[in-house]
């Protein structure tokens, strides 16, 4: 069985791209959208489900990956659509569980942890006009326009290209916490 | 401009879980299939978290925020995350000084310093104040005595000393010695008198040159100044401007001058001024 998802998945890579980097960068691609996905749906096992729609897609791969028209990623979102669906079944079956605390006690006195250590860490980590960069963007004077628009005034840059900068800085930065706090733990 | 502004508000709507099955549908179609858009959503993601903990969502906004959005373990470690860098952020800002007037930073000075220095530090600022005063007052004596010599020295030019005209007060000085007590040679100025003539009928006429002092009966000197007659032996006549009489008694010393650098006492003449 392991063997045959193996194959499954060969033919999904495949069939995202016959070069198997590009291949590999879509499948994240679509991997993390769907996991952003089904927790904004408000789903707390996000990454379960995605796997899970994953896993039904590449089953389905050698069928219809011949046939297809369009863009594969659209084919993991009508499989997701149906993931929604049904754990929103399973979750009304769940309800008579106790319900989740409020998410403000649950994150109000969590001012410590690994992550804290970890963020100093990986900024530092980060080349000095990006550090500086992303801690200029946060120091939070408001209005917020007018100080983004005086911060990209400094750096001779337009406000969009700071905002995409700083999204960019981010996702390195949180990468590098996400793997710190795992090597923590 | 509107296109972004309106895209934003939908995003800001599908992470508050604030859109219709179909249009939530939509939203992330599109965002599987479209990168810049993904990277849009994920921007207006963080932005929104900045906001919350910023308190710059309206109070509905943020009972959604927290009620949808706060309801997964991703999203509330992504409101850590950013907790931590505005954190990290504020704690490498550096300080706001505040702009105080001269007056709360002497005020702060005085609350944090000790008795003592207080003391000296005020004792110090009497004195240089002080010091200041009297150089300021004496450098103002020079300039004023500057432009009365300068006054003088106009007036007594012999061309421009009338030989007679009535309209100017006018004079005979007397000798102190022969002074009698009480009979000072008198003149009267009146406001509309801005100069008085003084004829100083000095003993030796071998000079061109004086120097003269005014002095009060009293000793204070009211100025000293040097004049030429048109030729030697020619009458001395002195012009004063009034501003420098106040009614009082007064005793002119005069000295000639010879070419030779000798300097010769002509002698003292008193004369009293009288105010109308």
């Amino acid at each position: 069985m392991a063997k045959r998802w193996e194959e499954n998945f060969d033919t999904l890579l495949n069939w995202l791209d016959p070069d198997r980097e590009r291949a590999g960068t879509k499948y994240e691609e679509i991997r993390t959208s769907l996991i952003n996905i089904f927790s904004w749906r408000g789903f707390k096992d996000a990454e379960d489900l995605t796997d899970e729609t994953i896993s039904r897609v590449a089953a389905k791969t050698p069928d219809i990956a011949k046939d297809y028209q369009g863009d594969p990623a659209l084919y993991f979102y009508a499989v997701a659509k149906k993931m929604f669906f049904e754990a929103q079944r399973r979750d009304q079956r769940l309800a008579s569980l106790p319900a989740n605390p409020p998410a403000e006690l649950t994150y109000q006195n969590d001012d410590e942890g690994p992550e804290y250590d970890c963020l100093e860490q990986c900024l530092n980590q980060l080349p000095p006009p990006d550090r500086e960069l992303i801690l200029l963007y946060y120091q939070q004077e408001h209005p917020k326009i007018r100080q983004r628009k005086e911060l990209a005034k400094r750096l001779e840059l337009t406000p969009n290209t700071i905002r995409v900068r700083t999204h960019r800085i981010r996702i390195i930065l949180y990468a590098c916490i996400e793997k710190c706090v795992a090597g923590a733990q | 401009m509107n296109d972004v502004k309106q895209q934003s508000e939908l995003i800001k709507q599908y992470l508050l879980g604030d859109l219709t099955e179909e249009r939530r549908q939509h939203v992330e179609e599109r965002l599987m299939s479209d990168r810049n858009y993904r990277d849009e959503v994920l921007m207006g993601e963080s932005e929104l978290v900045e906001d919350y903990l910023t308190e710059a969502l309206l109070p509905v906004e943020r009972r959604k925020f927290e009620n949808h959005y706060l309801s997964t373990p991703r999203q509330l470690k992504k409101l850590k995350l950013t907790k931590a860098l505005l954190k990290a952020a504020q704690s490498t800002r550096p300080p706001v000084v505040q702009k105080r007037n001269l007056l709360q930073v002497i005020a702060g000075f005085f609350r944090s310093s000790s008795p003592r220095l207080r003391f000296a530090t005020v004792s110090m600022i009497l004195l240089v104040v002080l010091g200041a005063g009297v150089l300021f007052y004496a450098w103002r004596l020079r300039l004023e005595k500057a432009e009365l010599r300068k006054e003088l020295a106009q007036l007594n030019t012999p061309q421009n000393i009338p030989s007679t005209d009535s309209s100017v007060p006018s004079l005979t000085l007397l000798p102190l010695s022969l002074r009698d007590q009480g009979a000072l040679p008198r003149v009267t100025v009146t406001p509309a008198t801005n100069v008085v003539q003084l004829r100083v009928p000095v003993a030796s006429n071998s000079n061109q040159n004086y120097r003269v002092e005014l002095r009060t009966l009293e000793g204070d000197q009211v100025v000293e100044f040097e004049t030429k007659t048109q030729a030697p032996g020619a009458p001395l006549i002195l012009q004063l401007p009034t501003r420098i009489l106040k009614q009082n008694d007064y005793v002119l010393t005069v000295t000639g001058l010879s070419a030779q650098g000798l300097t010769e006492n002509l002698g003292e003449y008193g004369f009293r001024v009288l105010q109308q």
